[in-house]
Order: C-alpha cells, then sequence, then structure tokens
C-alpha cells in the first residue's frame, strides 16, 4: 500500500477513480433535470449557467446525462469485469488443477477464441444476440474471459506442484477448498492487476460498440451512444462531442494509471513495463 | 528456414478450421429459422421446404459443417441476403480498404512509436522523456472515435487541411478503374498521380486515428527495452572502445531491443483491426468493418459470417508474418 501511495500515477489514477465512482454514485443529487427527458425548444444550447455542459439535440441538459453516464460506465466495468473474473477464473483454475483432457480442450478453445481480434468476436456475439446495451456487455465480458483463464490457469500450475497444496491434500481437504484457500489466493495480485486495466478496456469497448449503434439507445445517457449521437450536430455544438469523449478518455486514463501503478507496487521487477 | 514456414503454415490449419467452425456455430445459435429469416414471415411452407433443401439445412449438423467448410475452402461464402450478390466478391472489394488502413496505420505507429520510445530513453529524465510518455499514456487511453470526431472538426472543418470523410474525392473514385480495388495501387497502375496523393491524404487522419493505441505501446515498449539493452555489458564495451553514443544506440543496442517491439506489433494487429471498424464508420470508409455494421442492422447473418470470417482469418495471417519476421531477426529462435 504504501509503494502504491508513493506512484504518482497510480495516485493521480486513483483520484480520477474515485472522482468518477463518486459522480456515477451522488448522480441524482447532483443535478435537478432528468437524463432521458429533455425540451426540444432548448435543443443544442450552447453552456450557460442554467447548463453548464450545454444541451443536447433533443435539449438534454448534457452535464446531467454525463453525470448518468458515470453511472452506467461504473455498471459496465463491474459487470462486465466481474463476469470474465469469475467465469475465467474457474475456468482457469479448474483446467490448470485437473489437467488431462478438460485443460486440452479448455485451452484449444481459448486459442480459438483469441484467434479473433476482440471486438470482431464481440460484433459476432451481437449478430446473434440482436443490439442493446445488455448484449453489447454480454459480448465484451465474454470476449475478455480467456485472458482470465490463462492468467489464473498459469498461477495455479506454478502452484499446484508445491508442498503446501499436497501437505493439505494429504490432511484430507476437498477440491474445491484446495482451490479456494490455497491456490487461487495466489493469483489475487495479478488478478487485481488485470482486472482494473479490464475496466479501462471494457467502459471503451462498450462504448465502442454504443458508438457503432450496436449498443446502448438514443435515450440511454451512455457516453459512447451520446457522441454516436453528436455527429450530425458537433459542427456547429461542439460541446455535444467534445464532453462526452472527454469523460471516457479521463476515465479510461484512470483506471490505467491505477492499474499500472497497481501492477509496480505489486510486483516491483515489472516496474516500467507497459 | 523453408521447414519452420512449412511448419506455421501446417499448423495454421486446425486454427483456421477452429474458426470457421465458432462462425459456423455462431449462426446457428441465431434465433428462429434461417429459411424462414430468407423469406420472410410470410413465406408458404413450400417455399421454406425448398430453400431448406437447397441451402442443406435438412442434414445432420456435422454434414452441414463439412459442407460450409468445404465451401469456405472454394472462397464460396453464400449469397447477401439483402442484395443477392455473392458474398465473396463483395468482400473482395472492401477488405482492400482495410488491408491498406490497417497497413498504413502500423506503419505510421511503429515509425513514430519507436522514435518516441528511442528519444524517451536516450533522454531519460529529460523533458524529450517525460512529453513522450505523457502522448503514449494519452495514447493508450484515447477512444479512436471521440480522436477522429476531433480531427474532422479542427483539421478538416475548421481547418481545411484534410477532407472530413471517404476514400478519395468523387472524381478521382470515378476517374481510376478498379482493378486490384487497392485505390492507391489501382492509381498507380493508371499512372494517376493526383488520385495516388489524394487518396493518400485522406488516408492520413483515419490512419493516425487508428494508430494512437498501438503508437502508445510501441513506444513504452520501445522505451523500456532499449534502456534494459543500454546495460547490457557489450554496449558498455562499445562505449569504452570510443564509439560515440550514436553510433552505439543504433548499431548495438537498438537492432536488440526492437525483439519485443516485434511482439507487441503481432498483437497490436488484432486491436488494429478492431479499431479499425469504428474508424471506417467515423470516417465513411467502405471497408469490412462498416459492411459488417451494416450487414448487422439489415440482420444478413451470411454477410456477417464472411466478413468475420475474413477479418479473423486477416489477423491470423497478420500475425503469422510477424513470427516470421521475427525468426528472421532472431536467428536465436530456433526453427524446429
Amino acid at each position: 500500500m504504501r509503494r502504491l501511495l508513493r506512484h504518482r500515477g497510480a495516485v493521480a489514477g486513483g483520484l480520477i477513480v474515485l472522482a468518477f465512482v463518486f459522480v456515477a454514485l451522488a448522480a441524482p443529487w447532483l443535478t435537478p433535470y432528468d437524463p432521458r427527458a429533455g425540451d426540444l425548444a432548448e435543443a443544442l444550447l450552447p453552456p450557460s449557467p442554467g447548463h453548464p455542459l450545454g444541451t443536447d439535440y433533443a435539449g438534454r441538459d448534457l452535464a446531467t446525462r454525463l453525470a448518468y453516464g458515470a453511472r452506467l460506465s461504473l455498471e459496465v466495468g463491474i459487470l462486465v469485469v466481474g463476469m470474465a473474473v469469475v467465469v475465467g477464473s474457474l475456468w482457469g483454475a479448474v483446467a490448470g488443477y485437473v489437467g488431462g483432457w478438460f485443460d486440452l480442450l479448455s485451452m484449444r478453445a481459448v486459442d480459438v477464441m483469441l484467434a479473433f481480434p476482440s471486438l470482431l468476436l464481440a460484433i459476432l456475439m451481437i449478430a446473434i444476440l440482436g443490439p442493446s446495451l445488455t448484449n453489447a456487455m454480454l459480448a465484451v465480458g465474454i470476449v475478455a474471459i480467456p485472458n482470465y483463464v490463462r492468467l489464473v490457469r498459469s498461477v495455479v500450475l506454478g502452484v499446484k506442484p508445491k508442498e503446501f497444496v499436497e501437505a493439505a491434500r494429504a490432511e484430507g481437504a476437498g477440491f474445491w477448498r484446495i482451490l479456494w484457500r490455497h491456490v487461487l489466493p495466489h493469483a489475487f495480485a495479478p488478478l487485481l492487476v488485470q482486472a482494473t486495466l479490464g475496466v479501462a478496456t471494457a467502459i471503451l469497448d462498450t462504448a465502442g460498440l454504443s458508438f457503432l449503434g450496436l449498443g446502448a439507445d438514443a435515450r440511454t445517457p451512455e457516453w459512447g451512444s451520446m457522441l454516436a449521437h453528436s455527429k450530425e450536430y458537433f459542427r456547429t455544438a461542439t460541446w455535444t462531442m467534445t464532453y462526452p469523449g472527454l469523460a471516457i478518455m479521463t476515465v479510461v486514463l484512470g483506471f490505467n494509471l491505477l492499474g499500472d501503478g497497481l501492477r509496480d507496487a505489486l510486483d516491483p521487477r515489472l516496474r516500467g513495463r507497459p | 528456414m523453408a521447414r519452420y514456414v512449412v511448419r506455421r503454415l501446417l499448423l495454421l490449419v486446425p486454427t483456421l478450421v477452429g474458426i470457421v467452425l465458432v462462425v459456423f456455430v455462431a449462426l446457428h445459435l441465431v434465433p428462429g429459422d434461417p429459411a424462414t429469416t430468407l423469406l420472410g414471415q410470410h413465406a408458404t411452407p413450400e417455399a421454406v421446404a425448398a430453400i431448406r433443401e437447397r441451402l442443406g439445412l435438412d442434414e445432420p449438423l456435422p454434414v452441414q459443417f463439412l459442407d460450409y467448410l468445404a465451401a469456405v475452402v472454394r472462397l464460396d461464402l453464400g449469397r447477401s441476403v439483402i442484395t443477392q450478390d455473392p458474398i465473396t466478391s463483395d468482400l473482395a472489394q472492401r477488405l482492400p480498404v482495410t488491408v491498406t488502413l490497417t497497413l498504413f496505420s502500423m506503419a505510421i505507429a511503429v515509425v513514430v512509436g519507436v522514435a518516441l520510445g528511442l528519444a524517451a530513453a536516450v533522454r531519460r529524465s529529460s523533458w524529450i522523456d517525460y512529453l513522450s510518455m505523457t502522448v503514449a499514456l494519452l495514447g493508450v487511453s484515447m477512444p479512436v472515435f471521440w480522436l477522429g470526431l476531433l480531427m474532422i472538426l479542427y483539421l478538416a472543418v475548421d481547418l481545411g487541411w484534410f477532407e472530413p470523410s471517404g476514400l478519395a474525392s468523387v472524381q478521382y473514385l470515378t476517374r481510376v478503374p478498379a482493378r486490384t480495388h487497392f485505390f492507391l495501387v489501382d492509381s498507380l497502375l493508371a499512372g494517376d498521380l493526383a488520385a495516388f496523393q489524394n487518396g493518400l491524404w485522406h488516408l492520413v487522419m483515419p490512419g493516425v486515428a487508428l494508430a494512437t493505441i498501438p503508437l502508445a505501446l510501441i513506444a513504452r515498449i520501445t522505451r523500456s527495452s532499449l534502456l534494459e539493452v543500454l546495460q547490457n555489458d557489450y554496449v558498455r564495451t562499445a562505449y569504452a572502445k570510443g564509439l560515440p553514443g550514436r553510433a552505439v544506440v543504433w548499431r548495438h543496442a537498438l537492432k536488440n531491443a526492437l525483439l519485443p517491439v516485434l511482439t507487441v506489433v503481432g498483437l497490436q494487429f488484432g486491436s488494429l483491426l478492431s479499431g479499425a471498424v469504428i474508424t471506417e464508420s467515423v470516417f465513411a470508409l467502405p471497408g469490412l468493418g462498416r459492411y459488417i455494421v451494416s450487414a448487422i442492422f439489415n440482420r444478413d447473418y451470411p454477410a456477417v459470417q464472411g466478413a468475420v470470417l475474413v477479418f479473423a482469418g486477416l489477423f491470423v495471417l497478420l500475425n503469422l508474418l510477424v513470427d516470421l519476421l521475427y525468426s528472421a531477426v532472431d536467428p536465436r529462435i530456433r526453427y524446429d
């Protein structure tokens, strides 16, 4: 922890992430406006005291939509990465621990998944499930799974032959108990780093899919979808494009800085590696 | 070397079959009957039965897969549900746009990324170092679609330096005969330098926007890898025998420092191809990415299937090229 607090990048990233989480949680109390309903008479107003970041094409307050967008992005980050971490870790742990044909099949499946450019695999899934924000999140989550499978499997393979695992087995501990109490804790540090960086990727990819029209709809205050709908107006109403993009970049930057800092703090040998 | 290449090509086969399997299974997971999707809700049962037979949908799944695999090997990807055009010829027109964009971006990323990383490592802890690494950090976090819109607004609309969208200006697009469907190549074949220049100029903004993420990663890895190499004994020897710093870096250190860079280049082709889908949409480029997105909206499943297959195949091939390059650069990598 002390190493983390001495890392300037990590502190900056941590502050950005804290501010982001605060805005996401406090959105309803920060603004008097409705993020979904607008007044067409107030469409595309430039920033003013009443609307500090201006309004969009439907007359909705942009700052309000950005704040609720933070809420949605936080949800995206937690749900997408949570799903990928849980499924990927379990899969990787079982594959590494059990070995044999299950491991072999799992690794071939992972190889094939990694043979697709990630966003393309997500797009293929959306083609099956149909475009929506939930499906975009599901697709981005599934695509992230192989990274965690590989990571946890390699940790398990390293720990499995160790004496303390054998000792636990000799004491009569069951499969799940060994995995949970003796093996998985070793994967915690690398998982934390990967998950923090994974939140950045999840937010970026989900926003990208929404930008393409394959995620959130126009009413939902989602940053990528807000950018997509600014395309027709941004030449005259630049604020409709500038602020949502700035929001995505800042939050992604925050998680990237924090992730890099965590990696340096948890494993000083990797300091400075990209 | 030849044996190594053949071995790598053979190893490609199971991966490619796996990709075809995933795409095949994906299409069969689409809710509803493909025959009904093709003909619409009001088709007669006879028509549905006829098309089921024509498409081989009555066969058991493994047989259907083998048929599909055989068709893919013959480069027959079926017909678009919407236009009835053969998908292979649709893709043949769009693939060159995506390939040109991706390679052009990678070239920008490698040249600028290595230069930034080199400057940062040689002048460690100077303002150049901090500036390069800040640029790299911002690059990794920059959404391609936002950077694209910013460039269109400021560089194209406000300053008028570039065209906001498209492959080239209309007069050139209609004037240059499409032989290879690579616009730049076609314009050179036609001896039309003005068209070539125009096409290249149109490519700059999408190319730079797409290059940011790999550029940033390449700059970071070049810096850290060069810093590591510069600590080696042979570098100290080179300095000790009186070689000027420039010669040490260029002749001794850089070549060894570039190996990890090559690995990143290979890995980043995936993110470039993913980013190409978005970039093509921002800059209205008629490539594979835009084709897939519009096919999804049209529920044109065979077209989605074909385009994803080509995208994945391209990714695998680009990775193979990087691997081969890797073993050519580093003779320590054994060919067996």
